[in-house]
């Protein structure tokens, strides 16, 4: 079938070429172009992509695709680091980029789905189609996937879930690939240098105020609460007789509670706007079930106890976990089968809210 | 890509290479000698330089000392520019924003630079307004012969009477217009015209530059002694070869061509406008007023990238408002320059044809444009 194809001008978007063609598919490459300068879609890197594209004769089309990154992937993110979240702009711009608007504009080119170079695995089972992790646990990009997929498994292809990031390699270069000694990009797509703090200072407008601890003492000033991430230990200027990390940010009062490092632990989370994928079953409210969650991109996922009220959720950790962010996703599995996920509300503070 | 056969509609972009045009090309590939020295290899390749300049001077209606050979139409519009620049102390100049953008930038460059820019109004069909009174004291004008992507001819009467009788000199980028269109500098009286290699089926990497005689000197690039001083830089001897070549047939065939690329638009512009009862045709209501191989039409509601996207994949080339460096499509700015409501110029799409288009192209796109347009009624755009 006619498949469109996320490009970035990377080794695995490029690969992912390679192996839908082999699959019989007819290939279309697409990049957005979603920032006038940013790492993922410099020139440079659509050139690679071009060069992919004419190297393996598919059709490539670069799309202008700002105005919609503006609106549904960067005023969010700065709004959420604005409000205290800590919000992960790759879940909005698969969410509403590459497996929404990228979705709509293949179908009318006639393709028939859209293909990107994650990891993650498709199955179909009795139950419908089923997402899983990569089959590299090291680079599996599943969470990521949430909620970007609970919309439907049908129209999108990962070609590579089952291969490791060495097969793809291997594959990059057995097709000759202009990028295949190309190194990984690392970093949010539209922050130049990976430099969050000066991209941030550059979009709100900072509100210094008081670092306290969880008493509400005064240990520092800072000059604006979106300059700290939970959990952060560096950086903060305080002194104290032992480590302190950032609990939380309160924009409101343009606060930043510290804590030690026990204080960090939280024994579950509060999350909403959850999200079920179609071939896991749709929890009904009331429901409790067990399966693993991971609250971070990096990291790996804990056994826990969820409870289904509407689209709020409810998650109690097998053991406690260590700065639960709000506005991350919590993402579910069961085994290696993605459930849904939920944004982050706040952690629980204590076990009695069981 | 495995469809096939295509239907290539994208000749204002560039035009396939014409097979006498290949064959100078490549009968002059094995002349090595540097056109500059003074031996019998130097000799027979400053020869063929000389005998293609004659042609292409006959062809632009000039002398050949009046001809420059340049890299292609973006250098020869921004020497154009330069010269005329150069040549004035007034720090003024009179142009229309549908110019192609190697015109506009530097016009641009000259505005940051303090220059007084006087923009001249642009009719909702395309085509220059002529000022009814020059204002005094003008550097120079600059008015193209034809739109890249409407194909409105421009009124060079006008501005061949205005500008000339004021003594103002001016510029006329008539990349689009050569070959399809009889046109003279004579006629024009401009001071600096130019011609594109690859639009009118020589390779891309040649072009020439008009400069009429008398004309001050005003080099951008230094280096040489080249072209008697006006470009520095060894010659493009094949380009120059292939440039003369397309030159001596568009000459020959110009009239006939343009008949036939007539007959193919009134085809392939009914067809497309049956398509889609929405359609509407951008740029001069009459046809006697426009190139005769172009066509710039709207498909209200679809994004012109899409439909320009959606026919490639059909196999038919056709193009849309200006490329980005990135190569994303950006909306035209001529459309927008032409008063056209958003609906409009978002969903414009530029057919151009040539004197080797067929009619099973045409049919080949009616057929494409009809399939698009069914499956975007049914997905959405």
């Amino acid at each position: 079938m006619r498949v469109a194809l996320g490009m970035s001008g990377g080794v695995d978007s490029s690969a992912a070429a390679v192996v839908l063609r082999e699959q019989g598919h007819q290939v279309v490459g697409f990049t957005l172009k979603v920032w006038d300068s940013s790492r993922c879609c410099s020139i440079e890197d659509v050139t690679d992509a071009r060069r992919v594209a004419a190297h393996l004769d598919i059709p490539f089309y670069v799309l202008d695709a700002r105005e919609m990154f503006e609106q549904w992937v960067v005023e969010p993110f700065v709004a959420g680091y604005a409000a205290g979240l800590t919000p992960n702009p790759c879940i909005s711009c698969n969410r509403r980029l590459k497996f929404h608007w990228l979705l709509e504009r293949a179908r009318a080119l006639g393709c028939e789905a859209v293909a990107t170079g994650h990891y993650a695995r498709l199955v179909d089972s009795s139950a419908g189609r089923r997402l899983l992790r990569g089959a590299d646990r090291s680079k599996d990009q599943s969470y990521f996937l949430v909620p970007a997929t609970a919309g439907g498994l049908d129209r999108v292809l990962f070609p590579l879930g089952e291969m490791t990031k060495e097969a793809v390699r291997e594959v990059a270069r057995d097709a000759a690939l202009p990028v295949a000694r190309k190194a990984d990009s690392q970093d949010v797509c539209f922050v130049p240098d990976g430099d969050l703090a000066a991209f941030l200072d550059r979009n709100l407008v900072a509100r210094g105020g008081d670092i306290v601890d969880g008493e509400g003492r005064v240990l520092g000033h800072h000059r604006g609460v979106h300059g700290f991430t939970v959990g952060q230990r560096k950086g903060l200027g305080v002194a104290a007789s032992e480590p302190l990390y950032v609990m939380r940010r309160e924009p409101e009062t343009a606060r930043v509670v510290v804590g030690p490092r026990r204080d960090l632990f939280a024994p579950g989370l509060r999350g909403l706007g959850a999200s079920w994928l179609s071939g896991a079953q749709t929890p009904e409210t009331g429901m409790r079930f067990r399966c693993t969650v991971q609250v971070r991109s990096t990291g790996r996922d804990v056994g826990c106890q969820v409870e289904c009220e509407e689209d709020r959720v409810r998650v109690w950790f097998d053991e406690p976990q260590f700065g639960i962010a709000p506005g991350q996703m919590a993402v579910f599995y069961n085994g290696d089968d993605v459930l849904g996920g939920a944004w982050i509300e706040a952690p629980l503070e204590d076990e009695v809210e069981r | 890509m495995t469809v096939s056969p295509r239907a290539y509609l994208d000749w204002n972009a560039s035009a396939p290479l014409h097979p006498a045009a290949r064959d100078a090309l490549l009968a002059a590939l094995d002349e090595f000698g540097n056109p500059s020295s003074p031996h019998q290899e130097g000799q027979r390749a400053r020869g063929l330089v000389e005998s293609a300049r004659a042609e292409v001077a006959a062809f632009m209606g000039c002398d050949p000392a009046e001809v420059l050979f340049t890299s292609g139409g973006t250098e020869a519009n921004n020497l154009g520019l330069h010269v005329l620049a150069a040549g004035t102390d007034q720090r003024s100049f009179a142009a229309t924003a549908i110019e192609h953008s190697s015109v506009l930038r530097p016009l641009a460059f000259l505005a940051e630079s303090g220059w007084q820019a006087s923009w001249l109004p642009v009719g909702d069909e395309g085509w220059v307004v002529w000022p009814g009174e020059l204002e005094a004291a003008l550097g120079f004008g600059v008015l193209q012969a034809a739109n890249q992507e409407t194909g409105a001819l421009q009124p060079l009467a006008g501005a061949a009477e205005g500008w000339a009788t004021a003594g103002v000199p001016w510029h006329c980028d008539a990349v689009q217009a050569w070959g399809r269109i009889p046109l003279s500098v004579a006629d024009l009286g401009c001071a600096t015209a130019s011609l594109s290699g690859h639009k009118i089926g020589a390779v891309k990497g040649v072009g020439a530059l008009f400069v009429r005689r008398g004309t001050p000197r005003a080099p951008c690039l230094l280096g040489g002694e080249q072209e008697r001083g006006w470009r520095a830089g060894t010659e493009n001897l094949p380009g120059i070869a292939a440039l003369a070549a397309a030159c001596r047939t568009a000459l020959s065939d110009l009239a006939a061509d343009a008949v036939w690329c007539a007959g193919l638009r009134d085809r392939l512009r009914a067809g497309a406008l049956a398509a889609d009862d929405l359609a509407r045709q951008n740029g001069p209501g009459d046809d006697s007023q426009s190139l005769p191989n172009t066509v710039n039409l709207s498909f209200p509601g679809i994004p012109a990238d899409l439909l320009v996207q959606a026919l490639d994949l059909e196999g038919v080339a056709v193009s849309a408002g200006s490329a980005c460096a990135s190569g994303a499509i950006e909306p035209s700015s001529v459309l927008r320059a032409m008063g056209l409501p958003e609906w409009r110029t978002a969903s414009a799409i530029r057919i151009s044809l040539g004197a080797r288009t067929t009619a099973a192209e045409v049919d080949l796109f009616l057929a494409a444009l009809n399939r698009v347009l069914d499956r975007l009624r049914r997905t959405g755009p």
